[in-house]
């Protein structure tokens, strides 16, 4: 059914389809119940314990981890085999959404779910899994994943932990220090990443904390997500049976990577929960609170920042679900050619990097402009630490860094996609060329169905592509293989493929849900948001050219990507008011009830 | 043992409340319904119950419309073997009442569980009106219940003004439960991926003829806003005891 794409990226050079894609409002009534009952458990037990686990009050997260296992938490994506779930990868994301509100637990539960489980899951031999898989998806194992040291983070491996082999070759002794190790101060099993010898490569190792020889410092004292436990982790002569590495030899560096994929998409849905708390709260708070004789919720520029925190977490849903279904059409295609879950699993995010990446910058800035507008809606009141806005406000920040910074997800896009066009897997320099010999002939007029209310978004989302390719085509010729020392240039590039991704997704999201519920503020919703990502498509592309570029060539490059992001104006004002006031009447803004 | 519980399906406690056609009908669009929390307990009990001794059978039963069935559903998730709904709009009390009776008399339970009320019409009747359709006990609010080794008994705790009743019961008796009779529980996620396989069954409703016509609904009065009055200020609250004309 939501048969779309071939391989990631390719949404830059292909047209789709609403029916192709999926939306949240897909989700059946299982998938809502599995939401809601999530909701219930986070209602019952977490957030009224909120302040106890801010404090890292001793006990109390591997305890209610422990809870969530209960329920059936810990093993969404895990086989039936070791207890788990096997449910399909877009309801376990659907769960990170849902948990994604409880900011420090949140943090937790990720880690122990996500980096902590998926290395054994996906590497582990059928040994290691009986093992230790079992007690990590019902929580009577508590896991972290060491990968991160104080010389190597974005470089992770350049590692110093070294392992080498005892005498009596049974064990391999590892020695090195890793730190901002979450969950570190339970874990019970960890994901430890060293270098054999003088291996070019890390190697993975499963080390059970009651191994001699581990020590650690003291809790972090974090800017936000306090309640998570956060250590720096010492292993000094630690004896780790030789069967406890985890794939092969110099094998960890990519298990590193790959396990990544994942935690980047699972990150990117993750914030939306807190999102869309954050704009409830702002919209409840705005209500209520009274000068100059009304509510602050009946002025424009409040209004004006309602609108905004709603047009981009709306579209941070469309992109996360949208990719995440596309990683599970792949899944079920690897399987039916006879891959096993695990591997079609590994296969499907690698192809999908591109999208990961993109869920993981744009979802985790977007919270931290939705946190940022909370605090100001809030007022005085948002400085303070009597209502959850400044704990929304700091725990936010850690996002754009954690599991690859913005910048390295960044490059990454643009890395990944040049690769694929060297390599011919998606030609990104072909339709550039297209769009360049297009930009030589006599221009046609555009053309489209009146009578279909998004046919111009799909239009100028036709358009913006081709602005978007040849910005990159261009730049990619003229740097050629040294294009990787112009981080500057790759950043904006990605930033117009990220915001195209946010639109277009948008757009597909809006146009699906129309089909059924012809809801006039679907309209201003698509209208808003092409305003803003068309602002910031020409930005970047303006950025990027003038950075390199100058005289003739510069004013050719620039009339193409005028033309391309030209569309008609719209009154912005009222069409974010409008946005604003149906959400402002609703009181809320919620994933399953928006209409 | 066989044990039922009726389950109303309720407006969400924060839901918006309102009326259309000239308020005869309350307005249910946009509405989130759930199982009414009273029934939740009972559930709730009725799972624990069956954790202790599996060869008990729950089953739910509504009186209510189509869009009931996820909350059935979900009454599968938290544990109960089998549903019904009786598929017909549930008027009144004594209409469902009925209904409910003429389910059992064609369906024997040892246990009949209700909420000691729903909390939309609140109007904690149905238990008892069954329970005199069935010529069997029915007590309500009970907030303890327990299973006797004699099959045919069970203890209960009930609530009295100014006290606690402990009564043992002849079955089969109808109970209408509040907390703490068991603590609610969430779905686990196995649960929710077993429900599908378990039986939800359609049945038309019994024949009966609902006596009672909504004529008008309207919301309570605005309540006057709080005024705190400093208790040194005595004339302050004459005068705004005068302006209420008290």
């Amino acid at each position: 059914m939501y048969n779309e794409s071939i391989i990631g990226g390719e949404f830059l050079i292909k047209e789709s389809n609403p029916e192709n894609i999926f939306i949240p409002e897909d989700f059946n009534e299982e998938q809502k119940m599995m939401a809601d009952a999530c909701q219930d458990f986070l209602e019952k037990e977490i957030i009224p314990k909120t302040e106890e686990v801010e404090k890292c009050k001793p006990g109390l997260m591997s305890n209610l981890l422990k809870k969530s296992g209960d329920l059936g938490l810990l093993g969404l994506s895990i086989s039936e085999e070791f207890g788990g779930m096997n449910m399909t990868f877009n309801t376990s994301m659907l769960i990170a959404d849902v948990i994604g509100i409880t900011g420090s637990f949140s943090t937790a539960y990720g880690a122990h779910t996500g980096i902590a489980t998926l290395p054994l899951y996906f590497y582990g031999t059928d040994v290691q899994k009986k093992k230790y898989l079992p007690g990590l998806v019902s929580g009577d194992i508590m896991g972290a994943y060491c990968l991160t040291e104080p010389d190597s983070g974005s470089d992770a491996n350049a590692a110093k932990s070294r392992a080498v082999l005892s005498k009596n070759k049974k064990s391999y002794i590892i020695n090195g220090q890793k730190m901002w190790i979450t969950n570190g101060g339970f874990a019970d099993l960890l994901t430890v990443f060293a270098k054999i010898d003088n291996d070019k490569y890390l190697s993975a190792f499963l080390i059970e904390k009651d191994f001699s020889g581990i020590t650690m410092n003291e809790e972090e004292n974090k800017l936000g997500i306090k309640g998570s436990s956060t250590r720096q982790i010492f292993f000094n002569n630690v004896f780790v049976p030789i069967e406890n590495l985890l794939g092969q030899r110099e094998e960890g560096f990519k298990i590193a990577l790959n396990i990544l994929n994942i935690g980047r998409i699972k990150l990117g849905v993750g914030v939306l929960g807190g999102c869309r708390a954050v704009i409830s709260s702002s919209i409840q708070y705005s209500n209520e609170r009274i000068q100059f004789g009304v509510p602050i919720s009946s002025f424009g520029a409040i209004k004006n920042k309602i609108a905004q925190m709603v047009v981009k977490t709306f579209s941070c849903e469309a992109i996360t679900y949208r990719a995440g279904q596309e990683i599970e059409n792949k899944v079920i295609e690897f399987e039916k050619e006879g891959l096993s879950k695990n591997k079609s699993e590994l296969k499907a995010l690698e192809l999908f990097s591109v999208e990961c990446a993109i869920c993981k910058v744009y979802a985790s800035e977007i919270l931290d402009y939705v946190v940022d507008e909370g605090v100001q809606i809030y007022g005085g009141m948002g400085f303070s630490e009597e209502v959850p806005m400044a704990r929304a406000y700091r725990d936010a920040r850690i996002s754009r860094i954690y599991e690859g910074t913005s910048e390295i997800n960044r490059l990454l896009i643009l890395g990944i996609l040049l690769k694929r066009s060297v390599k011919n897997e998606i030609n990104l320099f072909n339709e550039s060329k297209k769009v360049l010999n297009e930009l030589m002939s006599v221009p046609t007029f555009e053309d489209y169905d009146i009578n279909n209310n998004f046919s111009k978004y799909y239009n100028h989302i036709k358009k913006i592509k081709k602005g978007i390719l040849i910005i990159f085509g261009n730049a990619a010729l003229h740097f050629k293989n040294k294009i990787n020392e112009e981080q500057e240039i790759l950043m904006n590039i990605s930033d117009m493929i990220i915001e195209l991704y946010a639109f277009e997704s948008l757009v597909l999201r809006t146009n699906k849900i129309y089909l059924n519920q012809p809801n006039a503020i679907l309209l201003e919703l698509a209208q808003a948001s092409m305003y803003e990502s068309t602002k910031n498509i020409y930005s970047s592309g303006f950025e990027a050219s003038c950075s390199y570029l100058e005289g003739e060539e510069l004013n050719f490059i620039l009339s193409a990507l005028k033309r391309y992001t030209n569309y008609n104006p719209i009154n912005l004002k009222d069409c974010r008011r409008k946005i604003a006031d149906h959400f402002i009447k609703k009181g809320n803004y919620k994933l399953f009830n928006l209409l | 043992m066989n044990i039922l519980i009726c389950i109303s399906c309720v407006p969400d406690t924060t839901s918006t409340i309102s009326f259309v056609n000239d308020d005869k009908k309350f307005n249910s669009d946009g509405v989130q319904y759930i199982i009414g929390p009273y029934e939740d307990y009972a559930l709730a009990r009725a799972v624990e119950l069956k954790e202790k001794d599996n060869s008990i059978n729950i089953s739910v039963l509504n009186v209510g419309l189509e869009r009931n069935d996820p909350l059935l559903r979900k009454a599968l998730a938290i544990g109960a073997d089998d549903a019904y709904r009786i598929d017909v709009f549930p008027n009144d009390s004594l209409f469902v009442a009925h209904q409910i009776s003429s389910f059992i008399n064609e369906n024997p339970f040892d246990i009949i569980l209700m909420g000691k009320e729903s909390i939309d019409f609140n109007s904690s009747q149905v238990h008892h009106i069954t329970g005199s359709l069935l010529g069997i006990p029915s007590l309500s609010p009970v907030t303890q219940l327990d299973l006797n080794s004699n099959k045919n008994k069970i203890l209960i705790k009930k609530e009295i003004d100014n006290g606690i009743e402990t009564l043992e019961v002849v079955l089969p008796a109808v109970l209408g439960c509040q907390e703490p009779i068991a603590e609610w529980k969430i779905p686990n996620m196995r649960g929710i991926m077993n429900a599908r396989t378990k039986p939800l069954k359609v049945i038309d409703q019994f024949e009966c003829f609902s006596k009672i016509n909504y004529k008008k609904y309207s919301l309570p009065e605005k309540k006057d806003n709080l005024l705190i009055i400093d208790e040194n200020n005595i004339n302050e609250l004459v005068v705004a005891l005068k302006l209420k004309n008290l």
